[in-house]
């Protein structure tokens, strides 16, 4: 067939259409046929496809290969904190102490049960921030920490993630009881606020020190419980009501809120500390 | 190997370029036991070897060359830059690539995330160029075939080598290396060695002295978290020149003696009268450096 003698040979221009893959079908199927007539027209193809192909091969595989190796396309924060399971589930396991124990404990001992629940919802925020200071939590483990990158702004981003999830799940959980269970104070809920905020900032605060951020917030947890304790067995009521007041009162929201200025105060003084230091 | 200069080369009229890694006095304690003890030292360009037994401080003085630790006392500079001011520590980190000795990385990651990953935190901002960079550090450690499986799926020494890529990244004016041939194989670890040839500075930890012999330029033997050897590897063998000799029988006076597989007795020590001496290796320098510190 190659030796089939044709007068008529494809313009350059045409194979070039050809072989970019821009030539109409009908131009395609007709040259196709010729093609495989004609041995002069298929080394002219040949030639052409050797001296324009590579580039315009080269483009598609760049851009296969871009499409391929795409990243996932959450935000870097994103896959700094929840994208890592160690965090995810970390976080889980503080929404699941801050809500379901004592909301068992509520099921099983009634309203004493519900005074742990409400005692155990401003630590959330602690869990949050103290999570956010292991470097497991890293997708990167300790290759993060000799990064630009590295150092209160990422601690801070990763703590505001977790606690931005674990807050509304307390809340929601804290909802259900009001909804299904018993009446909680609506004033608690603002007033939780600033002794949250302070327990956090304090183990935030911890964090520019030499002290392991983990035991910080234990201790932290501790002392809340203590103090609401004592508070509460002071005024010989368990109920609601009475942590309600207790929680809402003046002196203990200004305490609250001195503390939670003076430990943002000193973490923003001391940042440096976080992106130059590590304890083990 | 033949030695080259420890300090950048001297022409008169030019300020020579401080050493990319300097301590001074450096300290670092972890509760009562002191992991460095008042390091002083230069090193670099090219590779040098920090050579010693496990838990001699090696790790230590490795993540306060990388920016991750704090001395409690001396003075650091790095590149000539001192990581205790912020501004200068940020221009070191953004010129360093560093292998922790456990790097930890996040098995449900893919080594192209994982590295892509570490490319944010490393300001490659421009996505289509950070996936080149990416994909560019991935080839070099010959992580082709692997780049889009799950890591929990790869071998300790392929995972080794996705931390090594990361490290990489940017092309560093200086590399921070915690045992980066762990868990390679032989060939592996000879494309570890193409590659540190072609890096600026390198800084890693080792306890192989092959490696030392095959790759550095340079080398420092950290004996409780004290250096008791600087200089050429050369020159740590010289250190025995005259005292390895090798007889038919052991000999108890020697500090160190094995059999060879000629089957011979090869000693290290201060030899008996009418020894055969032999020429020392760097094994032969660093037994005798280790036993000398020990006494």
């Amino acid at each position: 067939m190659s030796t089939h003698r044709t007068e008529w040979h494809a313009e350059d221009t045409s194979i070039a259409a050809y072989l970019a893959g821009d030539a109409p079908p009908v131009l395609a199927a007709s040259l196709e046929a010729h093609l495989l007539a004609c041995g002069t027209c298929r080394s002219r193809l040949a030639e052409l496809d050797a001296r324009d192909g590579t580039a315009e091969r080269d483009r598609a595989w760049a851009l296969l290969a871009d499409h391929v190796d795409r990243p996932s396309r959450s935000p870097w924060l994103l896959r700094s904190t929840v994208a890592t399971p160690a965090l995810l589930r970390a976080a889980l396991v503080a929404v699941a102490l801050v809500g379901l124990v004592p909301l068992l404990t509520a099921a099983t001992a009634g309203e004493r049960g519900l005074v742990a629940l409400l005692v155990a919802a401003p630590l959330a925020p602690v869990v949050a921030v103290a999570l956010a200071f292991r470097a497991e939590v890293d997708p990167a483990g300790q290759v993060s920490l000799a990064t630009p990158a590295a150092g209160l702004r990422l601690v801070s981003a990763r703590a505001l993630v977790v606690a931005g999830a674990a807050l509304p799940a307390a809340y929601l959980v804290l909802a259900a009881v009001d909804h299904w269970w018993a009446d909680v104070p609506v004033s608690l809920a603002l007033a939780w606020c600033l002794p949250g905020l302070a327990l956090a900032s304090t183990v935030l605060a911890a964090g520019t020190t030499r002290l392991d951020p983990t035991y910080v917030a234990v201790s932290v947890g501790v002392g809340w419980a203590l103090v609401v304790g004592a508070g509460v067995s002071a005024r010989r009521r368990v109920d609601p009501e009475a942590f309600a007041d207790l929680v809402a009162h003046p002196t203990l929201q200004l305490v609250a809120l001195l503390v939670a200025v003076a430990a943002v105060a000193t973490t923003v003084v001391r940042r440096d500390a976080v992106a130059y230091r590590r304890t083990a | 190997m033949t030695s080259r200069p420890v300090t950048g080369p001297t022409v008169p009229g030019v300020v020579t370029a401080a050493p990319p890694l300097s301590f001074a006095g450096v300290t670092r304690s972890f509760g009562r036991s002191r992991a460095v003890d008042a390091v002083s030292l230069t090193a670099g360009p090219g590779v040098v070897g920090l050579l010693g037994p496990n838990g001699a401080g090696k790790s230590t003085l490795l993540r306060i060359a990388a920016t991750v630790l704090a001395p409690d006392r001396g003075e650091v500079r790095l590149l000539g830059l001192d990581p205790s001011r912020p501004d200068e520590r940020l221009e070191v980190r953004r010129r360093l690539g560093y292998l922790p000795q456990a790097p930890g990385l996040y098995p449900g990651f893919t080594p192209f995330d994982l590295v892509d990953y570490v490319a944010v935190l490393k300001e490659h901002t421009h996505a289509a160029r950070r996936r080149e960079e990416v994909r560019r550090v991935l080839v070099s450690v010959g992580l082709e075939d692997d780049m889009h499986r799950k890591i929990r799926r790869l071998s300790g020494g392929t995972r080794q080598r996705v931390a090594l890529a990361a490290a990489l990244l940017g092309d560093p004016d200086l590399l921070v290396l915690d045992e980066p041939a762990t868990g390679l194989d032989p060939e592996q670890r000879l494309r570890l060695r193409s590659l540190l040839s072609q890096a600026r500075t390198v800084v890693m930890a080792t306890h192989h002295i092959a490696e030392v012999s095959s790759v550095c330029h340079e080398v420092h033997v950290v004996l409780g978290g004290r250096v008791h050897f600087s200089g050429p590897p050369a020159g740590l063998a010289a250190l025995a020149a005259g005292r390895v000799w090798e007889d038919d029988r052991p000999d108890p006076r020697a500090v160190h003696s094995w059999l060879t597989p000629a089957g011979t007795h090869r000693h290290v020590g201060e030899p008996p009268a009418g020894a055969a001496l032999v020429a020392p290796t760097l094994d032969d320098g660093y037994l005798l450096l280790t036993a000398e510190a020990r006494r």
